[in-house]
Protein backbone atom coordinates (compact mmCIF):
# COMPACT_ATOMS: atom_id res chain seq x y z
CA UNK A 1 0.00 0.00 0.00
CA UNK A 2 2.48 2.67 -1.05
CA UNK A 3 -0.26 5.23 -1.46
CA UNK A 4 -1.64 4.78 2.02
CA UNK A 5 1.80 4.84 3.51
CA UNK A 6 2.60 8.08 1.78
CA UNK A 7 -0.72 9.43 2.99
CA UNK A 8 0.07 8.49 6.59
CA UNK A 9 3.52 10.04 6.31
CA UNK A 10 1.98 13.21 5.01
CA UNK A 11 -0.51 13.33 7.83
CA UNK A 12 2.27 12.78 10.33
CA UNK A 13 4.27 15.55 8.78
CA UNK A 14 1.33 17.92 8.91
CA UNK A 15 0.74 17.04 12.55
CA UNK A 16 4.35 17.68 13.41
CA UNK A 17 4.29 21.00 11.62
CA UNK A 18 1.13 22.02 13.43
CA UNK A 19 2.70 21.05 16.73
CA UNK A 20 5.75 23.12 15.97
CA UNK A 21 3.52 26.04 15.04
CA UNK A 22 1.53 25.77 18.27
CA UNK A 23 4.75 25.58 20.26
CA UNK A 24 6.13 28.64 18.52
CA UNK A 25 2.90 30.56 19.03
CA UNK A 26 2.71 29.72 22.72
CA UNK A 27 6.28 30.91 23.14
CA UNK A 28 5.34 34.17 21.47
CA UNK A 29 2.31 34.39 23.71
CA UNK A 30 4.60 33.86 26.69
CA UNK A 31 6.59 36.89 25.69
CA UNK A 32 3.61 39.12 24.93
CA UNK A 33 1.16 38.36 27.71
CA UNK A 34 3.89 38.10 30.26
CA UNK A 35 3.57 36.31 33.54
CA UNK A 36 5.73 38.86 35.27
CA UNK A 37 3.57 40.38 37.97
CA UNK A 38 5.89 43.33 38.37
CA UNK A 39 5.19 44.78 34.96
CA UNK A 40 2.40 47.33 34.57
CA UNK A 41 1.25 47.84 31.04
CA UNK A 42 -0.01 51.37 30.52
CA UNK A 43 -2.21 51.90 27.48
CA UNK A 44 -3.39 55.02 25.73
CA UNK A 45 -5.46 55.98 22.73
CA UNK A 46 -4.11 57.58 19.62
CA UNK A 47 -4.25 61.33 20.18
CA UNK A 48 -2.05 63.91 21.88
CA UNK A 49 -3.94 64.23 25.16
CA UNK A 50 -3.86 60.46 25.60
CA UNK A 51 -0.12 60.27 25.01
CA UNK A 52 0.45 62.95 27.66
CA UNK A 53 -1.86 61.25 30.16
CA UNK A 54 -0.30 57.86 29.42
CA UNK A 55 3.12 59.35 30.11
CA UNK A 56 1.96 61.03 33.31
CA UNK A 57 0.61 57.74 34.66
CA UNK A 58 3.63 55.75 33.46
CA UNK A 59 6.14 58.20 34.96
CA UNK A 60 4.43 58.29 38.37
CA UNK A 61 4.55 54.50 38.60
CA UNK A 62 8.16 54.46 37.43
CA UNK A 63 9.24 57.16 39.85
CA UNK A 64 7.44 55.95 42.95
CA UNK A 65 7.40 52.15 42.78
CA UNK A 66 9.75 49.33 41.89
CA UNK A 67 7.38 48.15 39.17
CA UNK A 68 8.44 48.10 35.55
CA UNK A 69 6.19 50.04 33.17
CA UNK A 70 5.56 49.01 29.62
CA UNK A 71 3.91 51.53 27.31
CA UNK A 72 1.28 50.08 24.98
CA UNK A 73 0.37 53.39 23.38
CA UNK A 74 -1.55 54.44 20.30
CA UNK A 75 -4.79 52.41 20.43
CA UNK A 76 -8.21 53.47 19.08
CA UNK A 77 -11.18 53.72 21.47
CA UNK A 78 -12.48 50.26 20.59
CA UNK A 79 -9.01 48.71 20.69
CA UNK A 80 -8.03 50.24 24.03
CA UNK A 81 -11.13 48.89 25.72
CA UNK A 82 -10.71 45.46 24.13
CA UNK A 83 -7.08 45.33 25.19
CA UNK A 84 -8.02 46.22 28.78
CA UNK A 85 -10.79 43.66 29.02
CA UNK A 86 -8.55 41.05 27.35
CA UNK A 87 -5.78 41.73 29.88
CA UNK A 88 -3.29 42.97 27.29
CA UNK A 89 -3.02 46.29 29.10
CA UNK A 90 -3.61 47.07 32.79
CA UNK A 91 -4.97 50.61 32.64
CA UNK A 92 -5.67 53.58 30.41
CA UNK A 93 -7.45 56.92 30.69
CA UNK A 94 -11.06 56.83 29.46
CA UNK A 95 -13.76 59.51 29.28
CA UNK A 96 -17.10 58.97 31.02
CA UNK A 97 -19.23 59.98 28.03
CA UNK A 98 -17.29 57.75 25.65
CA UNK A 99 -17.60 54.82 28.04
CA UNK A 100 -21.32 55.42 28.45
CA UNK A 101 -22.21 55.60 24.77
CA UNK A 102 -19.44 53.99 22.74
CA UNK A 103 -18.52 51.16 25.12
CA UNK A 104 -21.61 50.42 27.21
CA UNK A 105 -24.14 51.51 24.60
CA UNK A 106 -26.33 53.14 27.27
CA UNK A 107 -28.57 56.02 26.20
CA UNK A 108 -27.37 59.48 27.25
CA UNK A 109 -28.31 60.61 30.76
CA UNK A 110 -30.05 63.91 31.15
CA UNK A 111 -28.29 64.53 34.45
CA UNK A 112 -24.53 64.88 33.96
CA UNK A 113 -23.90 64.01 37.60
CA UNK A 114 -25.32 60.59 36.97
CA UNK A 115 -22.86 59.62 34.26
CA UNK A 116 -19.78 58.86 36.37
CA UNK A 117 -21.55 56.58 38.90
CA UNK A 118 -23.44 54.84 36.09
CA UNK A 119 -20.27 54.11 34.18
CA UNK A 120 -18.29 53.14 37.28
CA UNK A 121 -20.91 50.63 38.44
CA UNK A 122 -21.49 49.15 34.99
CA UNK A 123 -17.74 48.66 34.41
CA UNK A 124 -17.33 46.96 37.79
CA UNK A 125 -20.21 44.64 37.13
CA UNK A 126 -19.69 43.83 33.47
CA UNK A 127 -15.92 43.94 33.00
CA UNK A 128 -14.45 43.75 36.53
CA UNK A 129 -12.76 47.10 35.84
CA UNK A 130 -12.32 49.95 38.31
CA UNK A 131 -12.79 53.64 37.57
CA UNK A 132 -10.53 55.82 39.74
CA UNK A 133 -11.66 59.36 40.62
CA UNK A 134 -11.91 61.82 37.68
CA UNK A 135 -8.71 63.72 36.84
CA UNK A 136 -10.54 67.05 36.84
CA UNK A 137 -11.15 68.04 33.21
CA UNK A 138 -14.01 67.45 30.80
CA UNK A 139 -12.85 66.88 27.23
CA UNK A 140 -16.25 67.28 25.67
CA UNK A 141 -17.00 67.56 22.01
CA UNK A 142 -18.09 71.07 21.10
CA UNK A 143 -19.03 72.67 17.83
CA UNK A 144 -16.51 75.38 17.02
CA UNK A 145 -16.80 78.31 14.61
CA UNK A 146 -14.59 81.27 13.68
CA UNK A 147 -14.92 84.22 16.06
CA UNK A 148 -15.77 86.73 13.31
CA UNK A 149 -18.59 84.46 12.06
CA UNK A 150 -19.92 84.04 15.59
CA UNK A 151 -19.93 87.80 16.15
CA UNK A 152 -21.40 88.71 12.76
CA UNK A 153 -24.28 86.22 13.05
CA UNK A 154 -24.65 86.39 16.84
CA UNK A 155 -24.12 82.65 17.23
CA UNK A 156 -23.81 81.68 20.87
CA UNK A 157 -25.43 78.26 21.04
CA UNK A 158 -25.70 75.27 18.73
CA UNK A 159 -29.40 76.08 18.26
CA UNK A 160 -28.36 79.43 16.76
CA UNK A 161 -26.77 77.53 13.86
CA UNK A 162 -29.99 75.91 12.76
CA UNK A 163 -31.14 78.44 10.19
CA UNK A 164 -27.64 79.01 8.78
CA UNK A 165 -26.72 75.32 8.62
CA UNK A 166 -27.78 74.72 5.00
CA UNK A 167 -25.10 77.21 3.93
CA UNK A 168 -22.35 75.90 6.20
CA UNK A 169 -19.55 73.44 5.45
CA UNK A 170 -18.96 71.11 8.38
CA UNK A 171 -15.87 68.98 9.04
CA UNK A 172 -16.06 66.13 11.54
CA UNK A 173 -13.64 63.40 12.59
CA UNK A 174 -14.28 59.82 11.48
CA UNK A 175 -15.29 58.85 15.01
CA UNK A 176 -17.68 61.78 15.33
CA UNK A 177 -19.32 60.71 12.06
CA UNK A 178 -20.09 57.30 13.53
CA UNK A 179 -20.66 57.70 17.26
CA UNK A 180 -24.15 57.97 18.71
CA UNK A 181 -22.87 60.99 20.67
CA UNK A 182 -21.53 62.40 17.42
CA UNK A 183 -23.05 63.68 14.19
CA UNK A 184 -25.93 61.15 13.84
CA UNK A 185 -27.31 62.10 17.27
CA UNK A 186 -26.44 65.77 17.05
CA UNK A 187 -28.21 66.13 13.71
CA UNK A 188 -31.49 64.89 15.10
CA UNK A 189 -31.16 66.57 18.51
CA UNK A 190 -30.76 70.00 16.90
CA UNK A 191 -32.43 69.31 13.55
CA UNK A 192 -29.31 70.42 11.71
CA UNK A 193 -28.63 69.82 8.04
CA UNK A 194 -25.32 71.24 6.84
CA UNK A 195 -24.53 72.06 3.21
CA UNK A 196 -21.79 69.44 3.46
CA UNK A 197 -20.26 67.34 6.20
CA UNK A 198 -16.90 65.86 5.38
CA UNK A 199 -14.59 63.53 7.22
CA UNK A 200 -11.45 65.30 8.39
CA UNK A 201 -8.41 64.35 10.42
CA UNK A 202 -8.51 65.94 13.91
CA UNK A 203 -5.02 67.38 13.45
CA UNK A 204 -6.09 69.24 10.29
CA UNK A 205 -9.54 70.50 11.27
CA UNK A 206 -8.66 73.51 13.44
CA UNK A 207 -6.49 75.10 10.79
CA UNK A 208 -8.97 74.22 8.02
CA UNK A 209 -11.64 76.11 9.97
CA UNK A 210 -9.35 79.08 10.62
CA UNK A 211 -8.41 79.20 6.92
CA UNK A 212 -12.05 79.29 5.85
CA UNK A 213 -12.02 75.86 4.21
CA UNK A 214 -14.72 74.80 6.67
CA UNK A 215 -17.29 76.71 8.75
CA UNK A 216 -17.99 74.35 11.65
CA UNK A 217 -15.93 71.58 13.26
CA UNK A 218 -16.36 69.19 16.17
CA UNK A 219 -13.59 70.52 18.40
CA UNK A 220 -12.28 68.86 21.52
CA UNK A 221 -12.81 71.24 24.43
CA UNK A 222 -9.28 70.68 25.81
CA UNK A 223 -7.47 71.35 22.56
CA UNK A 224 -5.06 74.27 22.79
CA UNK A 225 -5.61 75.16 19.15
CA UNK A 226 -9.06 76.61 19.97
CA UNK A 227 -7.35 79.61 21.52
CA UNK A 228 -4.51 79.69 19.02
CA UNK A 229 -6.86 80.04 16.04
CA UNK A 230 -9.28 82.27 17.97
CA UNK A 231 -12.22 79.89 17.64
CA UNK A 232 -15.48 80.04 19.57
CA UNK A 233 -17.16 77.01 21.13
CA UNK A 234 -20.94 77.04 20.84
CA UNK A 235 -22.94 76.26 23.92
CA UNK A 236 -24.67 72.87 23.90
CA UNK A 237 -28.01 74.43 24.91
CA UNK A 238 -30.00 71.23 24.52
CA UNK A 239 -27.47 69.30 26.60
CA UNK A 240 -26.87 66.74 23.88
CA UNK A 241 -23.27 65.92 24.79
CA UNK A 242 -22.74 63.96 28.01
CA UNK A 243 -19.81 64.97 30.23
CA UNK A 244 -16.49 63.45 29.15
CA UNK A 245 -14.69 63.47 32.48
CA UNK A 246 -11.34 61.76 32.15
CA UNK A 247 -10.38 59.08 34.67
CA UNK A 248 -8.00 56.14 34.92
CA UNK A 249 -9.64 52.76 34.34
CA UNK A 250 -7.82 49.88 35.98
CA UNK A 251 -8.08 46.10 35.94
CA UNK A 252 -9.26 45.04 39.40
CA UNK A 253 -6.90 42.06 39.44
CA UNK A 254 -3.88 44.34 39.08
CA UNK A 255 -5.09 46.78 41.75
CA UNK A 256 -5.53 43.89 44.19
CA UNK A 257 -2.04 42.63 43.47
CA UNK A 258 -0.51 46.11 43.86
CA UNK A 259 -2.74 47.97 46.34
CA UNK A 260 -0.25 50.84 46.64
CA UNK A 261 -1.11 51.95 43.11
CA UNK A 262 -4.53 53.20 44.11
CA UNK A 263 -3.48 55.94 46.56
CA UNK A 264 -0.50 56.72 44.33
CA UNK A 265 -2.57 57.38 41.21
CA UNK A 266 -5.31 58.84 43.40
CA UNK A 267 -3.06 61.89 43.73
CA UNK A 268 -4.02 62.76 40.17
CA UNK A 269 -7.70 63.08 41.15
CA UNK A 270 -8.80 66.61 40.35
CA UNK A 271 -5.20 67.58 39.58
CA UNK A 272 -5.71 68.47 35.91
CA UNK A 273 -8.40 71.04 35.13
CA UNK A 274 -9.53 72.16 31.65
CA UNK A 275 -7.03 75.02 31.24
CA UNK A 276 -4.15 72.83 32.45
CA UNK A 277 -5.00 70.07 29.99
CA UNK A 278 -5.36 72.63 27.19
CA UNK A 279 -1.93 74.04 28.04
CA UNK A 280 -0.30 70.58 28.06
CA UNK A 281 -1.92 69.64 24.73
CA UNK A 282 -0.77 72.91 23.21
CA UNK A 283 2.83 72.23 24.20
CA UNK A 284 2.78 69.03 22.16
CA UNK A 285 0.50 69.99 19.25
CA UNK A 286 1.92 73.41 18.50
CA UNK A 287 5.37 73.50 20.05
CA UNK A 288 6.03 69.93 18.86
CA UNK A 289 7.51 68.95 22.21
CA UNK A 290 7.59 65.25 23.13
CA UNK A 291 4.68 64.12 25.32
CA UNK A 292 7.20 62.47 27.65
CA UNK A 293 8.89 65.79 28.37
CA UNK A 294 5.63 67.73 28.83
CA UNK A 295 4.36 65.04 31.21
CA UNK A 296 7.47 65.01 33.39
CA UNK A 297 7.47 68.81 33.54
CA UNK A 298 3.86 68.73 34.76
CA UNK A 299 4.65 66.13 37.44
CA UNK A 300 7.58 68.24 38.69
CA UNK A 301 5.50 71.43 38.77
CA UNK A 302 2.72 69.74 40.68
CA UNK A 303 5.21 68.25 43.09
CA UNK A 304 3.91 64.76 42.42
CA UNK A 305 7.40 63.70 41.40
CA UNK A 306 10.21 65.65 43.05
CA UNK A 307 13.01 65.31 40.54
CA UNK A 308 13.65 63.43 37.38
CA UNK A 309 13.68 59.70 38.05
CA UNK A 310 13.63 60.35 41.79
CA UNK A 311 10.92 59.19 44.12
CA UNK A 312 9.12 61.01 46.85
CA UNK A 313 8.01 59.09 49.91
CA UNK B 1 -27.63 35.54 5.13
CA UNK B 2 -27.40 36.62 8.75
CA UNK B 3 -30.29 38.96 9.35
CA UNK B 4 -28.34 41.53 11.35
CA UNK B 5 -25.70 41.70 8.61
CA UNK B 6 -28.43 42.29 6.07
CA UNK B 7 -29.90 45.05 8.19
CA UNK B 8 -26.45 46.57 8.53
CA UNK B 9 -25.99 46.68 4.77
CA UNK B 10 -29.45 48.16 4.25
CA UNK B 11 -28.86 50.83 6.88
CA UNK B 12 -25.53 51.72 5.29
CA UNK B 13 -26.70 51.59 1.70
CA UNK B 14 -27.53 55.29 1.04
CA UNK B 15 -24.20 56.45 2.42
CA UNK B 16 -22.29 53.67 0.66
CA UNK B 17 -23.89 54.64 -2.63
CA UNK B 18 -23.16 58.34 -2.12
CA UNK B 19 -19.51 57.66 -1.27
CA UNK B 20 -19.15 55.26 -4.22
CA UNK B 21 -20.44 57.89 -6.65
CA UNK B 22 -18.10 60.46 -5.09
CA UNK B 23 -15.24 57.98 -5.42
CA UNK B 24 -15.99 57.47 -9.11
CA UNK B 25 -17.00 60.92 -10.32
CA UNK B 26 -14.80 63.11 -8.12
CA UNK B 27 -11.74 61.02 -7.36
CA UNK B 28 -11.32 58.50 -10.20
CA UNK B 29 -12.64 59.87 -13.51
CA UNK B 30 -11.26 63.45 -13.39
CA UNK B 31 -7.65 62.40 -12.71
CA UNK B 32 -7.94 59.54 -15.21
CA UNK B 33 -9.22 61.80 -17.99
CA UNK B 34 -6.56 64.43 -17.28
CA UNK B 35 -3.90 61.71 -17.24
CA UNK B 36 -5.10 60.40 -20.63
CA UNK B 37 -5.07 63.91 -22.08
CA UNK B 38 -1.52 64.50 -20.83
CA UNK B 39 -0.10 60.96 -20.79
CA UNK B 40 -0.88 59.90 -24.36
CA UNK B 41 0.82 62.98 -25.92
CA UNK B 42 3.77 62.47 -23.55
CA UNK B 43 4.00 58.85 -24.71
CA UNK B 44 3.92 59.94 -28.37
CA UNK B 45 6.60 62.54 -27.63
CA UNK B 46 8.72 59.96 -25.87
CA UNK B 47 8.42 57.68 -28.90
CA UNK B 48 9.08 60.40 -31.46
CA UNK B 49 11.92 62.27 -29.85
CA UNK B 50 14.61 59.89 -28.75
CA UNK B 51 16.28 62.43 -26.46
CA UNK B 52 13.12 62.95 -24.47
CA UNK B 53 12.31 59.27 -23.97
CA UNK B 54 14.62 58.63 -21.02
CA UNK B 55 13.91 61.82 -19.03
CA UNK B 56 10.10 61.73 -19.54
CA UNK B 57 9.56 58.08 -18.68
CA UNK B 58 12.00 57.97 -15.80
CA UNK B 59 10.52 61.12 -14.24
CA UNK B 60 7.03 59.65 -14.41
CA UNK B 61 8.38 56.35 -13.08
CA UNK B 62 10.04 58.16 -10.20
CA UNK B 63 6.74 59.85 -9.27
CA UNK B 64 5.14 56.41 -9.30
CA UNK B 65 7.54 55.24 -6.58
CA UNK B 66 6.56 58.08 -4.20
CA UNK B 67 4.49 56.63 -1.36
CA UNK B 68 0.94 57.79 -2.08
CA UNK B 69 0.10 58.73 1.50
CA UNK B 70 3.23 60.89 1.61
CA UNK B 71 2.43 62.60 -1.70
CA UNK B 72 -1.00 63.60 -0.40
CA UNK B 73 0.59 64.99 2.75
CA UNK B 74 3.32 66.80 0.79
CA UNK B 75 0.72 68.53 -1.37
CA UNK B 76 -1.13 69.79 1.73
CA UNK B 77 0.86 73.03 2.15
CA UNK B 78 0.37 73.81 -1.56
CA UNK B 79 -3.22 72.80 -2.16
CA UNK B 80 -4.77 72.43 1.30
CA UNK B 81 -7.35 69.83 2.19
CA UNK B 82 -9.91 68.52 -0.26
CA UNK B 83 -10.46 67.25 -3.75
CA UNK B 84 -8.03 69.42 -5.76
CA UNK B 85 -5.12 67.96 -3.85
CA UNK B 86 -6.36 64.39 -4.36
CA UNK B 87 -6.99 64.94 -8.08
CA UNK B 88 -3.45 66.25 -8.63
CA UNK B 89 -1.93 63.29 -6.78
CA UNK B 90 -4.09 60.71 -8.54
CA UNK B 91 -3.33 62.27 -11.95
CA UNK B 92 0.38 61.94 -11.25
CA UNK B 93 -0.03 58.26 -10.40
CA UNK B 94 -2.05 57.57 -13.54
CA UNK B 95 0.46 59.25 -15.90
CA UNK B 96 3.19 56.61 -15.86
CA UNK B 97 1.24 53.52 -17.02
CA UNK B 98 -0.52 55.56 -19.71
CA UNK B 99 2.58 57.29 -21.14
CA UNK B 100 4.66 54.12 -20.83
CA UNK B 101 2.12 51.98 -22.67
CA UNK B 102 1.58 54.61 -25.35
CA UNK B 103 5.30 54.66 -26.11
CA UNK B 104 5.50 50.86 -26.01
CA UNK B 105 2.39 50.46 -28.18
CA UNK B 106 3.77 52.79 -30.83
CA UNK B 107 7.11 50.96 -30.77
CA UNK B 108 5.34 47.67 -31.43
CA UNK B 109 3.89 48.82 -34.77
CA UNK B 110 5.44 46.82 -37.61
CA UNK B 111 7.91 49.05 -39.55
CA UNK B 112 6.75 47.43 -42.81
CA UNK B 113 3.25 48.78 -42.22
CA UNK B 114 4.67 52.28 -41.69
CA UNK B 115 6.74 51.91 -44.85
CA UNK B 116 3.64 50.92 -46.77
CA UNK B 117 1.74 53.93 -45.41
CA UNK B 118 4.58 56.17 -46.48
CA UNK B 119 4.50 54.54 -49.94
CA UNK B 120 0.80 55.32 -50.15
CA UNK B 121 1.64 58.98 -49.61
CA UNK B 122 0.36 59.40 -46.01
CA UNK B 123 1.59 62.53 -44.26
CA UNK B 124 3.23 61.98 -40.84
CA UNK B 125 0.06 63.24 -39.18
CA UNK B 126 -2.11 60.85 -41.18
CA UNK B 127 0.25 57.99 -40.35
CA UNK B 128 -0.04 58.73 -36.62
CA UNK B 129 -3.84 59.00 -36.56
CA UNK B 130 -4.78 56.42 -39.17
CA UNK B 131 -2.08 53.79 -38.76
CA UNK B 132 0.05 54.00 -35.63
CA UNK B 133 -2.49 54.96 -32.95
CA UNK B 134 -5.16 52.48 -34.10
CA UNK B 135 -2.58 49.69 -34.14
CA UNK B 136 -1.18 50.68 -30.76
CA UNK B 137 -4.65 51.10 -29.24
CA UNK B 138 -4.85 47.75 -27.38
CA UNK B 139 -1.55 48.43 -25.59
CA UNK B 140 -2.52 52.04 -24.81
CA UNK B 141 -5.88 50.93 -23.44
CA UNK B 142 -4.31 48.33 -21.20
CA UNK B 143 -2.17 51.16 -19.76
CA UNK B 144 -5.31 53.20 -19.12
CA UNK B 145 -6.92 50.20 -17.44
CA UNK B 146 -3.92 49.76 -15.17
CA UNK B 147 -4.02 53.46 -14.31
CA UNK B 148 -7.75 53.31 -13.54
CA UNK B 149 -7.39 50.37 -11.16
CA UNK B 150 -4.44 52.06 -9.43
CA UNK B 151 -6.47 55.27 -9.02
CA UNK B 152 -9.55 53.55 -7.57
CA UNK B 153 -7.26 51.97 -4.98
CA UNK B 154 -5.15 55.00 -4.11
CA UNK B 155 -8.26 57.22 -3.96
CA UNK B 156 -9.23 55.41 -0.74
CA UNK B 157 -6.34 57.29 0.90
CA UNK B 158 -7.88 60.64 -0.06
CA UNK B 159 -9.88 60.50 3.18
CA UNK B 160 -6.72 61.54 5.05
CA UNK B 161 -6.79 64.93 3.35
CA UNK B 162 -10.54 65.24 3.71
CA UNK B 163 -11.30 64.58 0.04
CA UNK B 164 -14.08 62.04 0.67
CA UNK B 165 -14.79 58.84 -1.21
CA UNK B 166 -14.97 55.27 0.02
CA UNK B 167 -11.85 55.79 2.12
CA UNK B 168 -14.06 57.75 4.56
CA UNK B 169 -16.06 54.63 5.37
CA UNK B 170 -13.01 52.34 5.40
CA UNK B 171 -11.26 54.63 7.87
CA UNK B 172 -14.38 55.11 10.03
CA UNK B 173 -14.56 51.32 10.28
CA UNK B 174 -10.94 51.23 11.42
CA UNK B 175 -11.44 54.04 13.94
CA UNK B 176 -14.56 52.50 15.42
CA UNK B 177 -13.19 48.94 15.30
CA UNK B 178 -16.17 48.13 13.08
CA UNK B 179 -14.80 45.53 10.69
CA UNK B 180 -18.09 45.16 8.84
CA UNK B 181 -17.99 48.77 7.73
CA UNK B 182 -14.40 48.50 6.52
CA UNK B 183 -15.13 45.28 4.64
CA UNK B 184 -18.32 46.65 3.09
CA UNK B 185 -16.61 49.80 1.80
CA UNK B 186 -13.61 47.80 0.57
CA UNK B 187 -15.92 45.48 -1.38
CA UNK B 188 -17.53 48.54 -2.94
CA UNK B 189 -14.08 49.85 -3.98
CA UNK B 190 -13.20 46.47 -5.50
CA UNK B 191 -16.47 46.31 -7.39
CA UNK B 192 -15.95 49.84 -8.63
CA UNK B 193 -12.43 48.97 -9.85
CA UNK B 194 -13.81 45.97 -11.77
CA UNK B 195 -16.65 47.97 -13.32
CA UNK B 196 -14.22 50.69 -14.44
CA UNK B 197 -11.83 48.03 -15.78
CA UNK B 198 -14.47 46.33 -17.91
CA UNK B 199 -16.10 49.60 -19.03
CA UNK B 200 -12.80 50.75 -20.48
CA UNK B 201 -12.76 47.49 -22.48
CA UNK B 202 -16.20 48.34 -23.87
CA UNK B 203 -15.06 51.84 -24.83
CA UNK B 204 -12.08 50.28 -26.61
CA UNK B 205 -14.35 47.98 -28.62
CA UNK B 206 -16.52 50.90 -29.65
CA UNK B 207 -13.42 52.93 -30.61
CA UNK B 208 -12.15 50.09 -32.78
CA UNK B 209 -15.39 49.77 -34.61
CA UNK B 210 -15.30 53.52 -35.15
CA UNK B 211 -11.76 53.42 -36.60
CA UNK B 212 -12.99 50.57 -38.83
CA UNK B 213 -10.70 50.94 -41.87
CA UNK B 214 -7.58 50.35 -39.82
CA UNK B 215 -8.81 46.89 -38.97
CA UNK B 216 -8.07 45.99 -42.57
CA UNK B 217 -4.39 46.64 -42.01
CA UNK B 218 -4.18 44.27 -39.05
Amino acid sequence: MPLNEAHTMNLLRIHLMLLALVAALSMLQGCAGDRDENVIRVGCKDFTEQFILGEIVAQIIEAQTDLTVRREFNLGTGLAHKALVGGEIDLYVEYTGTALLAVLGIAPRSDPAEVYPTVRDAYAERFNLRWLSPLGFNNTYALAVRRDDAQRHAWRTISDLQSAAPRLRAGFTSEFMERPDGYPGLRSAYDLSFASARDIDPSLMYRALAQDQLDVICAFATDGRIEKYDLVLLEDDRRFFPPYDAAIVFRNAVLERHPALKPLLGRLAGAIDDPTMRRLNFQVDEHKRPAREVASEFLLEEGIVTHEGGSQE
Amino acid sequence: MDRSLWEFILARWPELWEKTLEHLFHLTLPPLLIAIAVGVPLGILARRIRRLRGPVLSTLGLIQTLPSLALLALLLPLLGIGKANAIVALTLYALFPIAMNTAAGLASVNPAVLEAARGLGFTPRQRLWLVELPLALPVIVSGIRTAAVIDVGIATLATFISAGGLGDLIYRGIRMDDTRLTVLASLAAMTLAMIVFFSIGLVERALRRWTGPSNATQ
